[in-house]
């Protein structure tokens, strides 16, 4: 009966940098005018661990809390964001294996306009070749923005000074529907004594641009998902 | 207990869905525009076989000379130009947000040209000055707007003033330093935060998306101060912008008749610009028969925002329009 009660507390320490640098390179250095931004997005989370009771199936449920730093010196873009999520691992004992994780996220973000909050569920999975220490698989995610509360700022309501007859809200709950695709290959290792851990992917992500009205219709994923985790497990 | 956490986590959601508002939805995250709001002064008018709602004000008594102003973008909108209003003691100002920008109605690709962009012209001339030359007074894009106008049909502008016009050919800026809105980028738009949760996927969004970051994306350009005060605007129509951008400002020469418009020419340059007196020095006052060039100190591109610099471009343009 203890078998089936197994528990794993672990915390991990992520750090996640997203590889936007020469994409941002490229194409915010007009002239002598170059915008010495950084060019990466840094994430540093806590993440707990906890394996749940089942016998024949392995089930992790996952607790994580994120905070990324704003993208410096341009300061209205997203000045902070966090994010926490919870989700399940389901993964059995076998070499070839496949993960899956769902996950419910509740994020949160602010810049010039306003504070948002946004609520998002997503499911991933890990097909791949998993060993004691280290596993090779693909990484397949999709991620369903559901809802997205906005306390306006003062700067949105400068917006609609003027206009006749016409108030600014002060906050909005709205329906805004966001999908997501990222599909790419994730690495990851742990050391002998599973203390450290360390893992990677890539891949492409799809992308949301106007596609109703057109204007790219000819972008449907990009080359631009890529992340190094390296967590410390206490 | 599983089931008990499911069913609870469905009624929150149920009951978060029935009060969501739909983004799209008047005045949801961004002003609404014209169609949307009876509200706003507009006036309609049929291009390309669209007919689209136009937000337009004008100032002065009808019976004075026309001057037209014409907004920078494509995509902007008149509301910091508003502060030419002083101007009406003696002239009939116009000022409207272009199709697609501002807070008129939004357009679709097919609607998107100089051609177009000339027939909304000469639909507004229809409308507000239909027997008698106008005067111009474009900023930015507004200025190259102007000089495809003053240049194809002469007879029709008879005063043309320009603000800081942008380039007139993409010969022009080629050779000029670049200025990249690197916001309109896919990569940039993904790789924000917010787009988490705002996709861009309608026009609301994406305007919205625009205004967060347009002041930090064009300060570098554009601005003495990167601590500048916010530029007054309503809306900005971020898919005009991008069509503008991308496909037809890539490709363009409006100076090839540029000396078939023979009256004077006046064009304020800002000291902290981009676009500003030293380019125009250099690239657009050799190009014109007669003109007349001063600089506006310590302002940038959007000087008619500054009241010290829109009281000198004034009493300059007053000078000018009494010649």
């Amino acid at each position: 009966m203890r078998s089936h009660f197994l528990f794993l507390f672990s915390f991990l320490f992520i750090v996640t940098t997203q590889a936007n640098a020469q994409v941002f390179y490229g194409n915010l250095t007009p002239g002598k005018h170059s915008l010495a931004m950084h060019n990466s997005v840094f994430l540093a989370g806590l993440n707990y661990n906890r394996r749940l009771p089942i016998k024949l199936i392995q089930r992790d449920l996952n607790l994580q809390a994120e905070i990324s730093t704003p993208i410096f010196l341009l300061k209205d873009f997203d000045s902070w964001n966090i994010e926490l999520s919870a989700g399940v691992l389901f993964k059995n004992d076998q070499v070839w294996n496949t993960g899956i994780y769902l996950a419910q996220s509740l994020a949160t973000a602010d810049n010039i306009l306003g504070t948002h909050f946004s609520t998002s569920s997503s499911i991933t999975l890990q097909p791949g070749y998993y060993r004691n220490n280290w596993f090779l698989a693909a990484d397949l995610r999709l991620q369903i923005t559901e809802f997205t509360y906005i306390k306006f700022s003062q700067r949105h309501h400068d917006f609609y000074a003027d206009i006749a007859n016409t108030q600014a809200p002060d906050s909005a709950l709205l329906s805004m529907p966001n999908t997501r695709l990222l599909l790419g290959f994730i690495y990851g290792r742990t050391n002998k004594t599973k203390t450290w851990s360390f893992m990677t992917s890539g891949g492409l992500l799809s992308t949301n641009q106007a596609q109703s009205i057109s204007i790219f219709p000819e972008v449907g994923l990009m080359p631009f998902y890529f992340s190094v985790d390296i967590s410390r497990h206490f | 207990m599983f089931l008990r956490y499911v069913f609870l986590f469905g009624l929150i959601f149920v009951t978060i869905a029935c009060g969501a508002k739909d983004p799209t939805a008047p005045n949801a995250i961004v002003p609404a525009t014209a169609e949307q709001n009876p509200n706003i002064p507009q006036v309609t008018i049929n291009i390309a076989g669209h007919d689209r709602a136009i937000h337009v004000e004008t100032f002065g008594n009808p019976a004075n000379p026309a001057i037209f102003v014409l907004h920078g973008g494509p995509g902007s909108d008149f509301r910091h130009l508003k502060s030419l209003s002083p101007l009406s003691d003696n002239y009939y100002l116009v000022m409207w947000d272009q199709r697609g920008s501002g807070l008129s109605e939004r357009i679709t690709r097919d609607e998107i040209s100089f051609q177009y962009w000339r027939d909304e012209f000469y639909a507004m001339k229809n409308l507000y000055s239909p027997s008698n030359p106008v005067g111009i007074i474009g900023q930015s894009w507004g200025g190259i707007y102007a000089v495809m106008i003053a240049t194809e049909t002469p007879a029709d502008v008879n005063k043309l003033i320009l603000l800081e016009p942008g380039y007139l050919s993409s010969h022009i800026n080629e050779q000029a330093e670049e200025i990249t809105y690197a916001i309109h980028e896919t990569w940039l738009q993904e790789m924000l935060w917010n787009a988490e949760f705002l996709s861009a996927s309608d026009h609301e969004q994406l305007d919205y998306k625009w205004m967060i970051n347009f002041d930090d994306a064009v300060s570098d350009y554009f601005y003495c101060n990167k601590n500048h005060a916010p530029l007054p605007t309503w809306r900005f129509g971020v898919y005009v912008s991008y069509v503008a951008s991308r496909e037809l400002l890539t490709d363009f020469d409006f100076t090839t008749k540029i000396t078939d418009y023979t009256n004077k020419v006046l064009i304020l340059g800002a000291e902290c610009s981009n676009l500003g007196f030293d380019f125009q020095m250099k690239f657009h006052v050799p190009l014109f028969t007669t003109v007349d060039i001063f600089e506006v100190a310590n302002a940038g591109h959007f000087f008619m925002a500054n009241s010290t610099a829109a009281t000198f471009a004034i009493d300059k343009i007053r000078t000018y329009l009494l010649e």
